[in-house]
């Protein structure tokens, strides 16, 4: 249901099914100590969490997995990220250098907790390449098959796989032009890739 | 669209002779035609990087890119301009899912905050005192303060999904390192041994594979073992997070081991300034425990 009928009632049922299910658990458990985080950064690791499990659904990369477990590992993720990012904003402010942390945690770029600013610069852009590609693109990282979004296209006379392919290509050339002209977003993205 | 479904057929070697041989004249002859078939070419590609980066390309069509890619410099920065517009999607697709989160949050009311209970010191201590006064106490304090308990109090397994969601299975197949992980994640702990034994050295991933390895003999009981792959791994661990995560995890072993001595040297070396703020405070809490006076009570350490 997560996966098949975005937009559907059934989605968003399954949705706040699994948001209330985990929700007082994770709240008491990231509360506690030695997290000491408080109630607007738990809400936002909570959310956040609850976000890369439904995309990961949604790609068909969780089988066979405990979604409390999966969530947690995802939640304790997001909080180390956020503790890492605390420290060495307090060792810049008393001017000392450190190496950054690394370890297993380095390049998942899908689990960051993510500004607020970065994440509205995404949404202006992602409008402004048209309906038609939004929705090719979108139901591509849903992992849609290329038959399934020209069905959807236009169900009466849908195109074949290859024509979609290649509108799904233009699109994503569109976007990486519009990235091209805007620097500032296009650094941040590159740090997010590093 | 006609002209655009001849120059996919053409691209995908679907035209039969004749529709082909009729095709390559007007390529040969007419610059706009060719332009555009090279921006459709141009096309296909970036999207066949996306599959590819996604897992979503069939196995025969991946293999085939990369050999290209690792020949072609310009494929290869169109990849990376492709990983960036895949990030980009990434967000998009999350900003998506993040409205329809926030909106069901908004129909809810505040969650409670886990409250510790006032006046719990007093509980404690009154059914400490209780348990003192029966004599008790070497029930009890055993289960609190032991080396063991305290072991078991402290040890948390690392989650293993953070790796899971690294790369290293794009191509439709999981990495070893993946497939490793995922007993683990289900508790699985004899099988995580046996696969995370089997990821080869030249794994870039071997390191962390083998902190993984060391949690899961803990989770075992096999603490000793864990102790030599720790001692082994806190010297490669590159990092102020790394190196302190890596020496938990060392006292931890041994403790869990009943290296006392070994496990409070440690303990200590995470009481320095510059080690991880987290692992500090643990450590922190985990001394006070071990320095505890009920420790000296005959029959309670061990």
């Amino acid at each position: 249901m997560v996966k098949e009928g975005v937009g559907t009632l059934a989605y968003h049922e399954a949705l706040a099914y699994i948001y209330k299910q985990n929700k007082a658990a994770f709240y008491a458990r990231l509360s506690r100590s030695p997290y000491q985080l408080t109630d607007d950064v738990v809400k936002d690791i909570y959310h956040q969490g609850i976000v890369i499990l439904v995309q990961k659904i949604q790609q068909n990369k969780i089988m066979e997995q405990s979604i409390p477990a999966y969530l947690w590992g995802i939640c304790h993720h997001l909080y180390l990220q956020y503790r890492d990012k605390q420290i060495r904003s307090e060792i810049n402010k008393t001017k000392y250098t450190v190496e950054q942390s690394q370890g297993h945690e380095e390049g998942i770029v899908e689990a960051q907790l993510l500004d607020e600013s970065y994440r509205q610069l995404v949404d202006q852009l992602f409008k402004s390449i048209g309906e038609k590609c939004r929705t090719i693109l979108l139901m591509r990282q849903m992992h849609f098959s290329y038959r399934e979004i020209a069905q959807k296209l236009n169900p009466d006379s849908p195109s074949s796989d290859t024509v979609i392919r290649v509108m799904a290509g233009r699109c994503v050339k569109k976007l990486i032009r519009l990235v091209e002209e805007q620097p500032e977003l296009k650094k941040q993205i590159e740090e997010l890739l590093t | 669209m006609e002209e655009l479904i001849q120059i996919t057929k053409y691209l995908q070697n679907e035209l039969g002779p004749e529709a082909r041989r009729r095709f390559e004249t007007r390529l040969a002859s007419d610059e706009d035609f060719a332009a555009k078939v090279a921006e459709v070419r141009s096309d296909l590609s970036s999207q066949q990087l996306l599959d590819w980066l996604d897992g979503l390309l069939p196995a025969d069509e991946a293999d085939q890119l990369s050999k290209q890619l690792e020949v072609d410099p310009q494929l290869r920065q169109q990849l990376q301009q492709v990983k960036e517009a895949r990030l980009l999607l990434s967000t998009a697709h999350q900003n998506r899912i993040l409205e329809d989160v926030e909106q069901i949050a908004s129909q809810e009311a505040p969650p409670p905050r886990l409250q510790k209970p006032r006046f719990r010191w007093l509980q404690v201590a009154a059914v400490l005192l209780l348990l003192l006064a029966l004599g008790g106490y070497t029930l009890y304090l055993p289960t609190q303060y032991s080396n063991q308990a305290l072991y078991a109090q402290y040890i948390e397994y690392y989650p293993g999904q953070g790796a899971l969601m690294t790369s290293g299975g794009e191509q439709g197949r999981p990495a070893p390192h993946q497939q490793a992980l995922k007993p683990y994640d289900q508790g699985d702990y004899e099988q995580a041994l046996s696969l995370l034994q089997q990821v080869p050295a030249s794994s870039p991933y071997y390191n962390d594979i083998q902190f993984y390895l060391a949690n899961t003999h803990l989770a075992l009981g096999q603490a000793e073992a864990a102790v030599t792959i720790l001692q082994d791994l806190l010297p490669k661990a590159a990092g102020l997070g790394s190196k302190s995560r890596m020496r938990w995890y060392l006292a931890l072993a041994h403790l869990g081991a009943g290296q006392l001595e070994e496990a409070l040297v440690h303990l200590e070396d995470l009481q320095q300034p510059e080690a991880d703020r987290f692992y500090q405070r643990k450590a922190e809490e985990l001394l006070s425990k071990l320095n505890s006076s009920w420790r000296k009570l005959p029959g309670i350490q061990q």
